[in-house]
């Protein structure tokens, strides 16, 4: 039977055996796609869940697509999604997730597989050759050592597709070989292979290691290239000729036409100051000035924004936001002029994207390496002994030689391979932790840039998860608020207005509840703050991690293009399920989406409770309960919708605070209450797991001793 | 009117240098959507170049803390002068900046001339 929107197959690799099977992906198809495909794979094939470094031979590593990719969803059809236990977090190695974007999904379903398994880990460095249903485990030892790009373009050439397609094509002699494809499939590509590797980064198994995907699509947060690298996989290569059906391409269509006539910005009167996610003209998101104006757009498969270019001057080629700004602070300190600074931050940006090197560590750690060296505390000789060439701080020169360390475990690369919190208790810097000087707010990893001492739901989803959250639903008020109040032009939309126009789209726990936005003094431990921060849980979980809709664009809630302001999320023309239903042929609504988000992040607690998760661990970094987010510490004010005394709502300067712990403590009973978890430890119980169909977790759980109690 | 006497050597000197980490003024940069990010300044170059207007962010400053700084670790209470006038100013927060960073870029350009100093170069005396 034709499953609309999926290829129908999942790759299954054994590289401990060099085996190669399938699995239906019929029998996953409740999850979605995405995260949840790979959660449920996790749960059914990791033998050892209580594992808890990612390096572990047992550990499982999938990366996963959705229906939409390979489609024209609007930034939604070329992402990938990774899951499985990472590396490089405090206190727990928890089973956490990544994402990348580019074309390596498409690519995977044109060749006949909705997800890719890996498991074991093999004797020698391999590299996997998917041309169609054809799989080849090959050897690796001559990629191994090389960096990201060398190692894609070495692929290429091994694969044989020419660089330059004119008139040229590659007969890959095998196609993919069933009924959705037959009609178009003709086994020949001009394309050359998407390809997924590692750095030294990655072959070092260091906290940094990231997956890298063409020159800039990253899968940074959780360590996946040290995952890889401890399994001796270089890289995942695919090249496909087939193609995906969609139950409805006249309702896929229309929807897209939608999108760009009712949400979009006119393109002959563009509104640069739209407050809109979807609706903006297309713009690059590097985060300093163009090293020059000839530049093409570049985006992942099927994105109607493209948030990336590509140079004419052949540097800084697809890299954005965090990862062009990871080193601007210290450029700007020696740079000659403001050419140079962008010249050397975006070749910084090349740095990282080779070494497969995941830039975040630098967003809050750069500045306390700096410090360390500063004070006499590391440096040749000192306490913690490093030969880094400080002097040269704010130069490419130094950039390579910090993340060639980094990458090679070699300096302080050496302690900090293990993670970054783990080698300031091991170097007696734990009063860092406590200070701020260290801002690793969750779990081990860099503060973000949302600080959770303001913006709660970006902090609470991060520590009630696996990671830095890393999703941008609710942080773009505080962008377009704080960039209004900050050029003192008129808001697009007052508080009130933009509340009620939020809290309409949060269905089905807190729609119509404008009070779960209020991040005040007063809120901010309130039932109504648990239920957005499960609802944000639940929908990210499935409509951002599991249908792979774009994190950049995704929820639009407010959309000042559009009539009424409303956004494009949930809406009857071009919300996330109209695409879902054009796509699959389901019925799902919205609401039903957010509903399969909670399954899945009810499983991923599963996970982490077999893992060791307690609700005690719970906690952030000491430093944000034990200091204020200080006004000017980083901006001198941060906007937010919050009610006064008097229950009137403005927006208010949420800096200034510091959570407190004890109050954090008991709205995490709130929380779990409300998800039906055991208040006691967090653990999922029995009867939450049967409602939701999950009986086989209940077992699981109730198996290992660890199925929370009723209430 | 911006009028700021032009310093002698000796307090070029000291207004181009680098002060010690723990000695920086805090600042930030507002850079979405990765956020707010840490952009410490530790001399006045630094702070011409937060300051100075580019499209993809906001400068983040405490125009209280900085007009203190300014003074306290430059040596220079006449740009801090400046610097509270033009934080006194009833417009933008934007425009605010712009003020200070005229000023500040006056007297970095001004600093350099009396110490000498290579304005190419971003290595401060
Ligand atoms: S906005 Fe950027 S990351 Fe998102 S789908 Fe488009 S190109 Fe990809």
């Amino acid at each position: 039977m034709i499953q609309h929107g999926y290829a129908g197959k999942i790759l299954r690799l054994d590289l401990t055996t060099r085996t190669v099977s399938t699995i239906d992906t019929a029998k996953y198809r409740r999850w979605g796609g995405g995260h949840g495909l790979g959660s449920a794979l996790f749960w059914d094939l990791c033998k050892d869940k209580t594992i808890t470094d990612g390096r572990h031979p047992a550990n499982v590593c999938i990366v996963a697509t959705s229906p939409f990719c390979g489609t024209i969803v609007p930034s939604g059809g070329g992402r990938s999604e990774v899951v499985g236990v990472g590396v490089g977090q405090d206190p727990v190695n928890w089973f956490t997730r990544s994402g990348f974007g580019g074309r390596f999904s498409t690519m995977l379903k044109y060749a006949g597989w909705d997800a890719v398994v890996i498991e074991g880990k093999a004797d020698k460095p391999v590299w996997v050759d998917i041309r169609n249903r054809k799989v080849t485990i090959r050897d690796a030892s001559t990629l191994w050592g090389k960096d990201t790009w060398a190692t894609q373009i070495d692929i290429w050439n091994r694969v044989g597709v020419p660089r330059g397609v004119k008139n040229r094509w590659k007969d890959i002699n095998d196609t993919v070989d069933d009924a959705m494809s037959a009609a178009t499939d003709q086994g020949r590509t001009t394309q050359k292979p998407a390809v997924l590797t590692i750095g030294p980064a990655g072959e070092n198994q260091t906290a940094g290691g990231c997956l890298l995907h063409d020159a800039g699509n990253g899968a940074g947060q959780g360590g996946f290239g040290a995952v890889w690298g401890s399994k001796n996989l270089k890289a995942i290569s695919v090249l496909g000729t087939g193609s995906i059906t969609v139950a409805d391409p006249t309702a896929l269509l229309k929807a897209r036409v939608v999108m760009k006539q009712k949400y979009s910005s006119d393109v002959d009167r563009p509104d640069f100051h739209a407050w809109t996610k979807l609706g903006g003209p297309p713009k690059p998101l590097f985060m300093t000035a163009s090293p020059t104006e000839d530049r093409r757009p570049q985006a992942c498969q099927g994105c109607t924004s493209g948030c990336r270019a590509r140079f004419s001057v052949g540097y800084g080629n697809e890299s954005t936001c965090q990862e062009t700004a990871w080193y601007i602070a210290a450029i700007r300190r020696v740079a000659k002029s403001a050419q140079e600074v962008s010249e050397v931050n975006m070749k910084a940006a090349d740095i990282v994207q080779k070494y497969g090197f995941n830039s975040f560590l630098f967003q809050t750690g750069l500045h306390w390496l700096e410090h360390l060296h500063e004070i006499g505390e590391m440096g040749p000789g000192k306490r913690i002994p490093s030969s880094l060439p400080w002097e040269k701080y704010g130069t490419l020169e130094f950039a390579e030689t910090l993340v060639h360390a980094l990458s090679h475990r070699q300096d302080i690369g050496k302690d900090l391979a293990e993670g970054w919190v783990q080698a300031a208790r091991k170097w007696g810097r734990e009063k860092d932790l406590h200070d701020g000087t260290l801002q690793f707010s969750y779990w081990g990893m860099a503060e973000h840039g949302y600080d959770p001492r303001a913006e709660l739901e970006w902090g609470y989803g991060s520590i009630l998860g696996d990671r830095d959250c890393n999703e941008h639903c609710f942080n773009v008020i505080f962008t377009n608020v704080n960039a209004a109040f900050a050029y003192a032009i008129p808001m697009r939309l007052e508080a009130k207005e933009l509340v009620d126009i939020v809290a309409g789209k949060l269905s089905p726990y807190a729609k119509g509840r404008p009070e779960v936005l209020d991040f005040g003094d007063g809120n901010m431990y309130s039932e109504a703050v648990a239920q957005l921060v499960r609802w944000h849980r639940h929908y990210t979980r499935f409509w951002k991690q599991s249908a792979l809709l774009c994190d950049l664009k995704w929820p639009e809630f407010y959309n000042t293009n559009a009539p009424g302001n409303e956004g494009a999320s949930g809406s009857s023309d071009a919300g996330e399920q109209v695409f879902w239903n054009a796509v699959t042929g389901d019925r799902l609504t919205f609401e039903d989406g957010v509903e399969l988000g909670r399954r899945i992040w009810n499983l991923d607690n599963a996970i982490w409770t077999l893992q060791g998760r307690h609700r005690d661990m719970v906690h952030f970094a000491p430093y944000v309960y034990e200091t204020k987010y200080e006004k000017g510490e980083l901006f001198p004010f941060y906007m937010w919708p919050c009610r006064d005394e008097k229950g009137e709502w403005a927006y208010t300067d949420v800096m200034g605070r510091a959570l407190d712990k004890k109050k954090f403590d008991q709205w995490k009973t709130i929380f779990y209450g409300l998800e039906g978890w055991d208040p006691k430890t967090g653990w999922p119980t029995r009867k939450t797991l049967e409602k939701m169909d999950m009986a086989f977790v209940a077992d699981g759980l109730q198996a290992a001793g660890r199925l929370g109690a009723e209430g | 009117m911006n009028f700021l006497v032009p310093p002698s050597r000796d307090a070029a000197v000291r207004m181009l240098r680098t002060v010690l980490y723990a000695d920086r003024l805090r600042a930030g940069r507002m850079r979405p959507p990765v956020g707010l990010i840490k952009n410490d300044i530790r001399s006045l170059l630094e702070l011409e170049r937060l300051l100075a207007p580019e499209p993809h962010g906001l400068p983040g400053l405490d125009f209280a803390a900085a007009a203190a700084w300014v003074e306290r670790e430059l040596g220079d209470p006449e740009l801090a002068g400046l610097v509270r006038r033009e934080a006194a100013r009833d417009v933008s927060y934007v425009d605010r900046c712009l003020g200070i960073h005229t000023v500040v870029a006056l007297r970095l350009a001004q600093a350099r001339e009396a110490a000498g100093d290579d304005p190419s170069n971003g290595k401060e005396a």
